[in-house]
């Protein structure tokens, strides 16, 4: 049986709120976890990043993945004007020079909103370099709300910025399928992070309708068990071609597509 | 025990079927249609085929249709996939506690169509976990040595006291509860009080479980088709606890259960 390269999509390192007797938080401890579940690579998100503010946390993370070249980081950011963070323009190019390609916003914990008012000026340099973004809309890290994206606001951005990488990551898509598969007829460069989307043969019907190219591996590690995310790619009733792609090689491919 | 040599581990690292195991599925749902979300592949024979693709032999069942609406019309799912697969499902009968007055019959009714326990999910049907309306259910379940599954029991007192009053009927907790593991007590002090392992999906959820709870008082239960059959079955595989642990909860607890309370 052929290894599927597991790139978790989806994971944190660092100290984190809400952190329970039998989890972890170092980066170490993470290392091991990926070692013991069989994930090859991780993009990673320092918890500071998304319950602290994202110039501590993407500092943080720098840090952590000198640990391991299987390590990926991944920054938060914020809207511009605040001026909190240097501007996109200044503070993007930089990232990618640092081998960082990917982005989260975490809009959720931070209150702001993922309309091109608000995040547009971020959302345009990002579109230019193909930086892949995870929309993520819960409040805490630890969680078990549901069905919190704001539908039209997605629709727009990504008919708005079509060139952009739209991956969406939530603690759990309940009751929305029916709306997310509208938006993947839509647009075809909107994602999904499987580490909510909680469905019987969820995967298997994406696939078969919109293409294995729209799901990313995810785990949600440290918060839940990576093996649920594993058992619903590892297991899925789709081609072995595609499930290579979901388990990793759409992120890697991704990640790979960023221009400098 | 290193748990990296697990037999069960290995095998879902190499996408194994679950072949020599007897594997129980004690939480799982019937209908292809729900008012809640779109559920692709969901027949009575898309889920055998799911059962058979994983190496699952049984799955206690019960009807998506009577969660939301018309429990009768559930049952009458659930009846039709139990005659259609009567040696891969266990059927319960599914009621409404609003309709209080119709669930004896009810019960009787599912009884001749071959179901043998009872699933109980008053929170979606906005009705109180301790009313009274869920009485008769369990005053059937007592009479006629039935299961019965509960998305929530409420208050560990208030399942203490059914386990006491009902003593002939079993009493499975359809959720795992968290860390706090409230039921545990309980679950010790009574011979027909089970755990479901349904939605224990955080860090180390399956090992606090066996932690706190007599490992042959856990039954495994995914929760399919509302989530995917191996989302659930995979962290008990991967868990750092013993092989004959795992043996135990994904399905020789379950067996065990079922020949006590085979339902009359």
């Amino acid at each position: 049986m052929e290894d599927l390269r597991f790139f978790d999509a989806h994971c944190y390192v660092g100290r984190y709120k809400t952190f329970r007797a039998g989890s972890f938080y170092t980066t170490e401890d993470l290392l091991d976890q990926m070692a013991y579940y069989g994930i090859s690579e991780a993009l990673v998100t320092h918890a500071m990043s998304r319950e602290h503010h994202p110039i501590d946390g993407n500092a943080a993370v720098m840090e952590e993945i000198k640990k391991s070249p299987n390590l990926h980081a991944a920054w938060a950011f914020l809207p511009a004007a605040s001026g909190e963070m240097s501007s996109p323009q200044e503070l993007i190019p930089q990232m990618i020079s640092q081998q960082v390609k990917a982005v989260k916003l975490f809009y959720g914990s931070y209150t702001f909103a993922i309309s091109d008012w608000c995040i547009g000026e971020v959302l345009e340099v990002l579109e230019e370099h193909r930086v892949p973004v995870f929309l993520d809309p819960d409040r805490e890290l630890d969680t078990w709300d549901a069905d919190r994206f704001d539908w039209d606001a997605i629709d727009s951005l990504c008919r708005s910025h079509p060139a952009l990488p739209v991956i969406l990551s939530e603690a759990r898509f309940r009751s929305s399928n029916r709306i997310l598969y509208q938006l993947l007829s839509k647009h075809a460069n909107l994602h999904i992070e499987l580490s909510g989307y909680w469905a019987h043969h969820a995967v298997e019907f994406i696939v078969r309708e919109f293409g294995a190219r729209r799901l990313i591996f995810g785990t949600r590690m440290p918060v839940r068990d990576p093996a649920c995310a594993i058992g619903q790619v590892a297991y899925a009733d789709i081609s072995e071609k595609d499930k290579k792609l979901v388990a990793g090689d759409n992120l890697r491919r991704l990640l790979a597509e960023v221009k400098q | 025990m290193i748990y990296e040599d697990s037999k069960f581990r290995k095998m879902v690292m190499m996408r194994e079927r679950l072949d020599g195991e007897f594997v129980l599925d004690a939480h799982t749902h019937i209908g292809e249609r729900s008012l809640i979300y779109h559920i692709p592949d969901s027949s009575a024979a898309d889920l055998v085929c799911e059962m058979d693709r994983i190496g699952v032999d049984k799955a206690i069942t019960f009807s998506f249709a009577g969660i939301t609406s018309d429990f009768v019309f559930g049952n009458d799912i659930c009846a039709s996939a139990v005659n259609a697969y009567p040696d891969r499902f266990i059927g319960f009968a599914l009621v409404n506690p609003h309709y209080h007055t119709e669930i004896q019959k009810e019960l009787e009714r599912c009884r001749e169509m071959g179901l043998r326990g009872i699933k109980l999910i008053a929170d979606y049907q906005r009705y109180p976990v301790e009313g009274p309306g869920l009485f008769p259910a369990y005053e059937y379940a007592h009479e006629n040595s039935w299961m019965i599954l509960s998305h929530n029991w409420g208050p560990p007192a208030f399942l203490d006291k059914l386990a006491t009053t009902f003593s002939n009927a079993c009493f499975i907790i359809g959720h795992y509860p968290g860390p706090a593991d409230i039921y545990s007590e309980v679950i010790r002090k009574h011979d027909n009080v089970y755990q479901c392992t349904c939605a224990a999906l955080n860090f180390g959820d399956i090992e606090a479980l066996v932690d706190s709870t007599p490992s042959d008082k856990i039954v495994f239960g995914s929760d399919m088709p509302d989530l995917p059959l191996m989302f659930s079955l995979a962290p008990i595989l991967y868990a750092r606890i013993s092989d004959d642990i795992k043996r135990a909860i994904i399905g020789l607890n379950a067996k065990a259960m079922i020949e006590r309370w085979p339902g009359k």
